[in-house]
């Protein structure tokens, strides 16, 4: 009598999900790259080993100076006088109000003070200077 | 003339397919070039300041113990006339332990120890943030600028 056997399920690996996930992967970390280098104007930050990293970053208002010591509110150039204006509006709307302050490591003290002047004048007390921990 | 061993036929072979291992090769490339080049964007840290603002006249002000740090358009720190470590070097061993020591006399007399960094006009932001990270070094919280240049 013969006896008919099932067929052996086929045991394979299997490369449809594990495309996808790469695809995925792909994609979440191109466009990661993307927004971190358009968000703000790359600058050398100055290096301080007893910096910390904020937990909270919220209520803040982003200044930068490049090494052209041109100034940018956010990701467009200001004048000191719109910065002043801007930083007033802001402390008025919210008093917790913080102004964050990235500047180019080779930037002269003289451009520095005339920022910390024009967040002065528009009622900004709390400055925080950007710096990485360690240069690698 | 051996038209099937040309493919001259306009049929296409039965082994022509899809090749997925090339393309699983240079989606893994720009998956590791995506990731490595993500992790190298650097996390940027805090050092903060108060600039000095209106107080009113009704508080009562406690003085603080003020020293004026100068940061020379050369590199170099003065505190009370005094040149501390290497215009060349960040690290500032000698004004860090300075500084340890007035925020210790400041905190036995329970007045606030504050540091006002006096640079000139053509001093690099970097030398100014290497006075700062001493004074976070020794602990010292009450940092600003002054407003004079040379």
């Amino acid at each position: 009598m013969d006896i008919q056997l099932p067929p052996e399920p086929q045991i394979g690996f299997q490369m449809a999900p594990m495309i996808d996930i790469t695809f995925l992967l792909l994609i979440f970390f191109m466009l990661v790259a993307k927004q971190t280098q358009n968000q703000f104007k790359p600058i050398e930050n100055p290096i301080a080993e007893h910096s910390t990293v904020a937990q909270q970053v919220m209520d803040r208002g982003i200044i930068t100076i490049d090494v052209n010591e041109t100034i940018y509110m956010g990701s467009y150039p200001a004048t000191l006088e719109e910065i002043t204006q801007r930083v007033k509006t802001r402390v008025e709307e919210n008093p917790k109000f913080q102004v964050q302050l990235r500047i180019d490591a080779r930037v002269r003290h003289e451009k520095v003070r005339s920022i910390l002047s024009a967040c002065a004048e528009g009622g900004a007390l709390d400055v925080i200077f950007s710096t990485y921990q360690s240069e690698s | 003339m051996k038209l099937d061993v040309l493919n001259l036929t306009g049929q296409s072979s039965d082994d022509e397919e899809f090749q997925m291992a090339p393309m699983i090769d240079i989606v893994f490339l720009l998956l590791i070039y995506f990731m490595v080049t993500t992790t190298l964007i650097k996390q940027e840290a805090d050092l903060g300041m108060q600039l000095p603002g209106k107080v009113k006249q009704t508080e009562q002000v406690r003085m603080p113990d003020e020293q004026i740090i100068e940061v020379r358009s050369d590199g170099r720190i003065i505190l009370n006339g005094q040149v501390f470590d290497s215009e060349h070097s960040r690290s500032m061993p000698e004004l860090t332990a300075t500084l340890q020591r007035f925020k210790q006399s400041s905190d036995l007399t329970g007045t606030p120890a504050m540091i006002t960094i006096q640079a000139d006009n053509d001093s690099l932001h970097q030398r100014a943030i290497d006075v700062m990270d001493a004074c976070a070094a020794a602990g010292i919280r009450k940092v600003s600028f002054g407003l004079d240049g040379s």
